[in-house]
């Protein structure tokens, strides 16, 4: 009771001691939350990219895709298989009628509105039975298209991004003119980011032929997929391969992420190196320049521990205030902010995420970071020989 | 250079305050020197190219192939020097994240080396290259990565162009070529014969990614572009004709705002560290007005106080810059394995000079303010401290 009673006490006293040395305070404060700023923006970057690509996965609803192929935009599957794989088990059916829509994806060059400079957008061809399948996609503004004609709507996202995609305003793409009816919104998925026209027009113009791209199916429950797998498998006329869209997306988004957290993680603990050396300068020179005070608390009977116990406190509080304040800014000036950029082969715009969890564990870097930077000084208060300390020398 | 010990005795004079100081200012200039890279490469600074060669691509979708006969008749205008041409061959090595480390192309060996004249291949790996049918040469950084050497198999897992036996291709390694400094086109990539890949694959015959032509005469290039693009304008599949340099530049600002995102964590990176150094050093410059007061009594001029107590902040600053950046030069070599994305992992010299440059900034930023009050120092005033 008394130890305890003691560490509080002496803690205590060096909290209230901070205002007197605010400069040195202030390095570590601003440095441990230079590094939980660095680690936290990353983080909140990479969670938002990976949250848009799997926004669009759905445990039951799976791409199909030709065997060998990893993307859509390198896909192709024919009409005739297609139909083939429209009655196979296992597929959703609504009304007699099973729930798959055969698409064609391609990239085409549009301008981006912050530079200017061309970016590969992509550009999907749609059936009826999409917006079926995806039921999360809704027109927001303007019309849906009309199927055969020259007509598209725009992702959310796209719209931001792009010039040249107000409603009403018409896009020239292979000797085509397509007129942009409306806006369509997927709940922050990376469709956002699409722009979509009826699959046969755009066939026709990119010249396409009979072929879809991929097809998106809805199950009949998320079990169902083995059933189909086996059943395409085995049929001979078949070279395709099915995917959870969860795990299609997933994947789709490894490498980059992989990128931002490869570079995240090396930053932030190079930092981390860095700012511990500040916090260790910050608290050697406190404790030296206590010399006197702490030798007085030791000749009137504190203990050892209290005196170890109030030096980390003080390190540990001073790197949670840096942590938290770098943290609370990350949140404030980059949840939510907007970035776009190449995925595997077009673009896709996401929104950064500050979430708790991302602030936990910048606090608890700096935590960390706080005891070791505190305990090396704090060992060294302890065993500061009395007499000598006291004589100021 | 008499007072280099007394410089030194200073530096010594708190060990454990000067060590960590050190320590702190080598860590910002570690991720200094590990950074620059990344920036680099993410301001198009990395890829250094020559200014006469021209791509020739589909001007609305990179979806889009250009018929091959685009090849022939772009080689017959006026004032095109060589063309040649390249195709996107995609697919997979060993897993994604190789695969990601370099691109696969179908080229035409002997235009394509022509075109690329900073791409150096032994003169019989050339004509091994030129009459092997499954033949493929690879930049000497990712043989060296993947262990690759002439005369094995490599093979290379279809997800775009299928053959008639499926997805697997395998080509034999005929090549390995260096690739000149100053124009870095061409590095991290494994070209393979266009002949054999054509024949072998089973739809899409005939088609190609881009036609690549040097120019003869360097200020006709924009009408020679303008004239290629006007030969196929309103044809089936229109061009886009823009030099090599905008054409890459164009890919990197695709990146978008992330490379401004990573530009800007590096800067606060750098200054944080940097203020916080700073700030300590200047505070273990004040603890010793005293001191140079005494200096000053024994009759030291103005001006050598004044150099004395620069010289210490240079000392320090010049030393742990050199070793941070040193030292970062050595963990490069590491880079590729944690972003494979990023290639050219190499400090140029302009970005060590950079570093020094900026540590001798931060000298003098640290030691210049108490340098001058030193300077000025009243001994009297400071001996009474």
């Amino acid at each position: 009771m008394e130890l305890i009673s003691q560490i509080i006490a002496v803690s205590l006293m060096n909290i209230r001691n901070i205002p007197t040395r605010l400069g040195p305070s202030l390095v570590v404060v601003v440095g441990i939350g230079g590094v939980v700023a660095v680690l936290v923006g990353l983080m909140a970057m990479a969670q938002g990219f990976k949250a848009t690509m799997q926004g669009a996965g759905h445990d039951d609803r799976v791409i199909i895709l030709r065997a060998g192929a990893n993307s859509e935009i390198n896909g192709s599957i024919s009409f005739e298989q297609a139909n083939i794989i429209r009655n196979k088990p296992g597929i959703k059916k609504t009304a007699g009628e099973p729930l798959i829509a055969g698409e064609s994806y391609v990239s085409v060059n549009i301008s981006k509105r912050a530079n200017q400079s061309a970016a590969n957008v992509p550009f999907r061809g749609v059936s009826e039975e999409s917006f079926v399948v995806r039921p999360e996609i809704e027109v927001i503004e303007g019309r849906n298209i009309e199927f055969g004609k020259f007509e598209l709507i725009v992702g959310t996202s796209a719209a931001d991004q792009f010039s040249g995609l107000e409603i009403g305003s018409t896009l020239s793409l292979r000797n085509a003119e397509w007129l942009v009816v409306g806006y369509f919104d997927s709940g922050g998925s990376i469709y956002d980011s699409e722009i979509w026209t009826d699959v046969l027009m755009l066939n026709t113009v990119f010249g396409r032929g009979s072929t879809y791209s991929s097809m998106a199916a809805q199950l009949s429950s998320s079990e169902d997929l083995e059933q189909l797998r086996i059943s395409l498998e085995q049929d001979p006329r078949l070279t395709n391969k099915i995917q959870r869209e969860s795990d299609f997306y997933g994947a789709q988004s490894e490498a980059t992420n992989q990128l931002i957290t490869g570079v995240g993680i090396s930053v932030s603990s190079i930092m981390a190196i860095g700012a511990i050396f500040a916090v260790l300068n910050t608290m050697y020179s406190a404790v030296s320049e206590r010399s006197i005070e702490i030798a007085t608390l030791r000749a009137l009977g504190f203990g050892r521990l209290p005196i170890i116990c109030s030096v980390i406190v003080e390190s540990l509080l001073l790197a949670i205030a840096g942590g938290s304040i770098a943290a609370l800014l990350t949140y404030l000036f980059f949840n939510g902010f907007t970035a776009s950029t190449i995925g595997t082969n077009t673009q896709v715009s996401f929104e950064f995420m500050v979430t708790p969890t991302i602030i936990l564990t910048g606090v608890s870097l700096a935590s960390a970071l706080g005891i070791v930077g505190g305990v090396f000084p704090a060992v060294r208060a302890a065993r500061l020989p009395i007499s000598e300390a006291l004589r100021g020398s | 250079m008499k007072f280099f010990g007394l410089v030194f005795a200073s530096l010594r004079r708190k060990p454990i305050r000067t060590g960590l100081t050190a320590a702190s200012l080598m860590v910002a200039f570690l991720l200094f020197g590990l950074l620059e890279p990344v920036v680099q490469a993410f301001s198009g600074g990395a890829a250094v190219s020559s200014e006469n060669r021209m791509w020739v691509s589909p001007r609305h979708s990179i979806s889009d192939m250009l018929p091959v006969r685009y090849h022939q008749q772009i080689q017959r205008l006026d004032g095109v020097d060589v063309a040649a041409h390249q195709t996107w061959f995609g697919g997979v090595y060993i897993d994604a994240v190789s695969s990601s480390a370099f691109t696969r192309w179908a080229v035409t060996p002997r235009e394509f080396m022509q075109v690329n004249p900073q791409l150096e291949l032994p003169l019989e790996q050339l004509d091994a290259f030129i009459n092997t049918r499954t033949g493929a040469i690879v930049s000497r950084n990712i043989a060296e990565r993947f262990d690759m050497k002439v005369g094995d198999k490599i093979p290379i897992l279809a997800d775009i162009w299928h053959n008639e036996d499926g997805s697997q291709w395998e080509f034999d390694l005929v090549g390995i070529y260096d690739v000149i400094e100053g124009d870095s086109v061409g590095a991290n990539r494994l070209l393979v014969n266009y002949d054999f890949f054509d024949e072998y694959r089973i739809v899409g015959k005939g088609v190609i990614s881009n036609v690549v032509f040097t120019v003869a005469d360097l200020a006709q290039s924009a009408s020679i572009a303008a004239s290629v693009d006007d030969m196929y304008s309103n044809s089936e599949m229109e061009t886009l004709t823009v030099s090599e340099q905008d054409y890459l530049l164009n890919q990197i600002k695709q990146l978008g705002n992330i490379g401004l995102m990573v530009r800007a964590i590096m800067a606060a990176v750098f200054f944080t560290i940097l203020l916080l150094t700073a700030n300590t050093m200047s505070q273990a410059l004040r603890d010793r007005v005293g001191e140079l007061a005494v200096l000053k009594t024994l009759g030291f001029q103005d001006v050598s106080v004044l150099l004395i107590v620069l010289a210490e902040a240079l000392l320090l600053t010049l030393i742990t810059a050199g070793a941070g950046i040193g030292l970062a030069a050595y963990l490069l070599r590491f880079g590729e394995y944690v972003v494979p994305q990023i290639s050219h992992w190499s400090l140029s010299i302009n970005s060590v000079l950079l570093g020094l440059a900026v540590a001798f900034v931060l000298a003098l930023l640290v030691g210049l303010p108490p340098a001058l009050k030193a300077m000025r120092l009243n001994i009297a005033d400071a001996l009474q401290r």
